[in-house]
This record gives C-alpha cells, structure tokens and sequence, in this order.
C-alpha cells in the first residue's frame, strides 16, 4: 500500500479523525492528547479488570473546567469502578485534560445502551464515549461516529497498512469475513439456542455491524459509509462503500433467513421471500443512488437445510445487483465436527471394507 | 551581540517553538527536540501555504539536523532571550534543556503584531502541541526526546534518506519533489476534488485536520515498525 492510500484511511477510517471532522470546534492537539488518552485508559488492566461494572459514559466537556480527579488515569479509572459509583451514576463528564467534572444535577444518571447514549449526545450537544466491556461507541452532538468492537483486538495499526483488498474483490473479503468472524465463532452473540439453530432478535444489526467494520478495515481503496453501523438510531440498514478516487459507491445489503427469539420468546421466521425482500431494497437504494455501481445482497442463512434460495422469478432485477451471496451458518461446535467427521470417515472405511 | 539580519527570522522560528514549549511540562525543549520539531514544522508547513526559514537539513543517524539551529539559539542565549536550563557535556558533544526567557515573551508577543509572523507562530504552536499530545501514545517508547525522534523517523523525506543510508545528505524542505511535499500535494487535490463530500470546515481548520492527519500518519508507521 502506497503512503497517499495509507494517509486517505488515516483521513477517512481513524477515531479521531473522525471526531475532529465532526465537530470543529474541537482544540485539535487537546482533543487529540484527550482520545490518546481515553484509548489508553480504556486498555489498561485498571478498566479492563473491572470493566463488568460497567456500561459508563464519558463525556467530553469542552467548555468547564475539571475539578476532581484524572478519571484518564488508569489507577482513577480502577478506583472509581471498584467502588460501585458506577452503577449509581456512570455518566462521567471529564475535560480535555481527563480532570472530572462535578455535576451535582447529574447525580443518578445512569445510560445503559448506546440508543440512550446517542439521545444523551444530542440533548447535551456533546462527545461522548459509551463503553461496554470492551466495545466502545462514539457519539458526536447526536451524530453517530464509530464503534471499535474490541479494544483490545483493535489494532489501528494494521487496519491502516494492511487494508489490502480493493472494493471490487468484494467476494474474496466476504467470504474471508465469514470464515475468519463467523466460522470461527469470533462473532459469537447471534445464537440464541445455538442447538436449536435460533438466532437472537435482530441478528441483521450484529451482522451489518461486524461486516461493516470488517471491511472498513480491510478495504483498501474506499471506505464504509458509518451509517451502517448506526443500526439502532437509523432506518437504514445497508453498508455502503465509498471510493476514495472516484467515489463510486457498492452498496451491501445484509440479511438472514431461518429462526430469531427475543429474551421474551417472541419468534420471528424469515424464508426465501425476506431474500426477495433484500432485492426491493437493493432496487430501492440502488435507484436512489446515481453513483452506485454495484449492489449485493448478502445472506446469513440460519435454517435447518443448507438449501440454495427459491427465488421469485417476477421481481426485476436493477442491471447493477450482482449474484447474492448466501452463508449457511454452522452451528456445530468444533468438537461436534470433530466427533462427526471422524464417525463419518469410520462408517466410510467400514462400507469399503464390506 | 548582534544577530545578522537574515537569522533574525529563524531566530523568531526557534522562539515560536520555545514560547509554546513552556506551557507543557517541564516548559523546556532539548537541543535534540527543538532540531526534530523544526524539521516537522518545516516539512509539513506546505499544509497552510506557510514557508519557514528552517528549509536546509542534513540527514544525520539521530535524525535531520540544522547547524543554523543550533547556532542561532546559541545567539539568543547570549543576548538573553532563551536561558539554558540544563547542560551537560557528552562523548562527541552536549546536552542542553532550553527555555524561552520573559524578554524573549516580550519579544514574541511584539512579533505577531505582524500577520505574517502571527502564523507562522500559529503553525509552530500547533506542531509543538500536537507533538506533546503524542507523547500520551500508546507505544511510543522512552523519553519525550526519543518519542520526538520516533515520529520525525517516519517523516516519508527523511525515511527514504534513511533506508538508503544516505547520511550526511542535504534535505530541501521547499523541493517540490521532495516525498513529502509530493504527498501533501495530493492530499490537498483530494480534498479539494471531493471537497463536495467532505465535511464543510474553513481552511484554516483544513489545515488543522490535515496535519493532525499527518500526525497519525507517523505515528502509525512507527506502530507498524514496532
């Protein structure tokens, strides 16, 4: 990768890139000390350690001095866990210099998921940073900005230098994306009864999210449009890749067929026409789209059978929808494969032995 | 003692520096740091249009260095606007921590009176912030003056010279076709080319996201290195 593709991620792909796009009324060197900062607390064993007491929301306040401690400091970060104050309050305001704030109205505020993180953005104007575990969503004045799954597995190193694959190999990173998240089971929180081949509620949203991020990643010459993973506060539920040289846009439509449940034990069943329905939506945003030059819809197929899709032969196709893509979801365990594989070469061996 | 009149611009380049230096910190910066963070000012200015005084670097081992630099601080030590704060002789040479004096304030704050030299203030001032910003990366290693000496080690200008063991070699900040200028330049084409999609920001702030951009740039490589 050439230094000018390597300095147009940084530009389009990077945190703080981002945040200091978002809102320029930020102090660049002072927001920038500031996210160093916040990345390295949020890797340190003082937060990692006693990450469950978590969810927190850090807030950056631009605007007020900080009174209280260094809540960027790794020890003030363990301190303040270990001492339960976050399942109290965990909204934290913090200057850029990571000193608390002291707010006394804001004293039993507790932000438990990212959709009330993004409103707390937008009613407060501000940056904020929700951290749950080891996911770390950024929200700009309401805006959805990023989301690093894994701090720890992050590494903006290697999503800079080894972003190898254009967008138009988009197959060959599909499919390396579903061998190497989903095969493996690095993406694991889309069974809901992985025996049972069902799939929790709203599987597109993990789904969207992992590949979105996966490919912003390892794209070389584009990048992933962020609304994709915006899932919760948006009603847009594709990913859309950008080229930096012509910005000629690939849309990717995500979606899954077979069994989903919620935690209250509402079942939803998609089957071939939701794979139809894909293809509308393509059509949809494909015609909206000028600048798109491609469009695929990808499937994340949960059903009992490893079956190819019956198609419905009367919905016209758009000229720039390329073949779907079906994964068949596995949800052997590996030891089950194992088990089987081995029971399967045995009865082979037996029949040739007959 | 008098400074001749043509280092009296590279004089106010080196004041620049040392006047934002005493905000962070120890509020000095090393012989060694004040070299490499020059050179960083010099090399990325083509950003803001901005041309500095400090344009001729050699390539040595510990990165690129200017003997006007150093000769031009020491005229500023004599006549009072730049206090050494620590020194101490080493094999081969000296170390020493330098700090801008209240008369040498004075003299910066009579300086960006004039618009020309109030940006060039601005762009040292920003530099030296955002340098002391990645001092909080995670994995940069050792000291703050090794820290400097990281990034400007993955300036592109200076890495070429480098790989190529090209030592003692003269590197023209101002050479269009220096790596770095070239890379610059087409930065700002693509942006200026897309400038529809980009987020609507002044130049000035342009110039900001850009060097920050720069910034990370350097700092990944020396991760990727690492």
């Amino acid at each position: 990768m050439d230094d000018f593709q390597k300095l147009l991620n940084i530009f389009h792909k990077t945190t703080l890139q981002k945040l200091l796009n978002a809102d320029s009324t930020l102090d660049v060197p002072k927001a920038t000390s500031f996210y160093l900062r916040l990345e390295k607390c949020l890797m340190s064993s003082g937060y990692y350690d006693h990450s469950e007491m978590g969810p927190i929301l850090l807030v950056l306040d631009t605007a007020n001095e900080g009174t209280g401690s260094d809540m960027l400091s790794s020890d003030n970060m363990a301190q303040f866990l270990k001492s339960g104050l976050s399942k109290k309050c965990n909204v934290i305001f913090l200057h850029y210099d990571g000193m608390k704030i002291d707010r006394d109205d804001r004293e039993d505020l507790l932000i438990e998921n990212p959709v009330d993180a993004c409103k707390f953005s937008s009613d407060s104007r501000m940056n904020v940073f929700f951290v749950v575990k080891n996911e770390l969503n950024i929200f700009s004045h309401g805006e959805f900005l990023d989301c690093i799954p894994n701090l720890h597995s992050h590494n903006k190193a290697k999503k800079i230098s080894d972003a190898s694959l254009p967008v138009s190999e988009y197959k060959k990173l599909l499919n390396k994306h579903y061998k190497e998240r989903i095969c493996k089971d690095i993406l694991m929180n889309f069974w809901q009864n992985k025996g049972g081949r069902i799939l929790v509620a709203a599987p597109e949203d993990i789904f969207g999210k992992d590949l979105g991020y996966f490919l912003n990643e390892n794209i070389a010459d584009g990048f992933v449009d962020i609304e994709c993973y915006n899932a919760w506060t948006s009603n847009r539920t594709d990913i859309r890749v950008l080229k930096y040289e012509d910005q000629k846009i690939y849309i990717f439509e995500v979606k899954w067929l077979g069994k989903s449940m919620s935690y209250k034990r509402s079942t939803t069943e998609y089957n071939d026409d939701r794979a139809d329905v894909g293809i509308v939506q393509l059509n949809d945003y494909l015609g909206a789209e000028p600048k798109a030059i491609c469009g695929v819809l990808v499937i994340y197929d949960a059903r009992k059978d490893d079956i190819d899709i019956k198609w419905n032969v009367n919905i016209q196709r758009d000229a720039r929808i390329e073949t779907p893509v079906r994964f068949y979801l596995i949800s052997e365990s590996a030891s089950e494969r194992a088990k089987r594989v081995v029971r399967e070469y045995k009865y082979k061996q037996k029949t040739d032995d007959n | 003692m008098y400074l001749q009149l043509t280092n009296y611009h590279m004089a106010n380049e080196i004041l620049y520096a040392l006047n934002e230096a005493q905000s962070h910190g120890e509020g000095t910066l090393s012989k060694l740091s004040l070299q490499k963070l020059l050179y960083l000012s010099g090399a990325l200015a083509p950003i803001k249009s901005i041309v500095l005084e400090y344009l001729h670097f050699i390539t040595e081992k510990r990165g690129p260095y200017s003997k006007d630099i150093q000769n031009t601080v020491d005229h500023l030590v004599a006549i009072g606007l730049v206090k050494i704060i620590q020194f101490e002789e080493i094999k081969g040479g000296s170390l020493a921590n330098y700090r801008i004096s209240e008369a040498g304030h004075t003299v910066v704050d009579l300086l960006i009176q004039y618009p020309q030299e109030a940006d060039k203030c601005w762009w040292i001032s920003l530099v030296t912030r955002l340098i002391f910003s990645y001092f909080h990366g995670e994995g940069l290693k050792g000291k703050n003056d090794e820290k400097i000496k990281s990034l400007v080690y993955q300036d592109p200008t200076y890495k070429n010279l480098r790989a190529k063991a090209l030592f003692h070699h003269l590197i023209e900040l101002d050479d269009q076709k220096g790596v770095t200028f070239k890379l610059i330049s087409l930065m700002q084409e693509y942006i200026e080319k897309h400038r529809s999609n980009i987020s609507k920001i002044n130049h000035g702030r342009r110039a900001e996201i850009l060097l920050s951009s720069f910034f990370e740039y350097l700092y990944i490589n020396y991760l990727n290195e690492e």
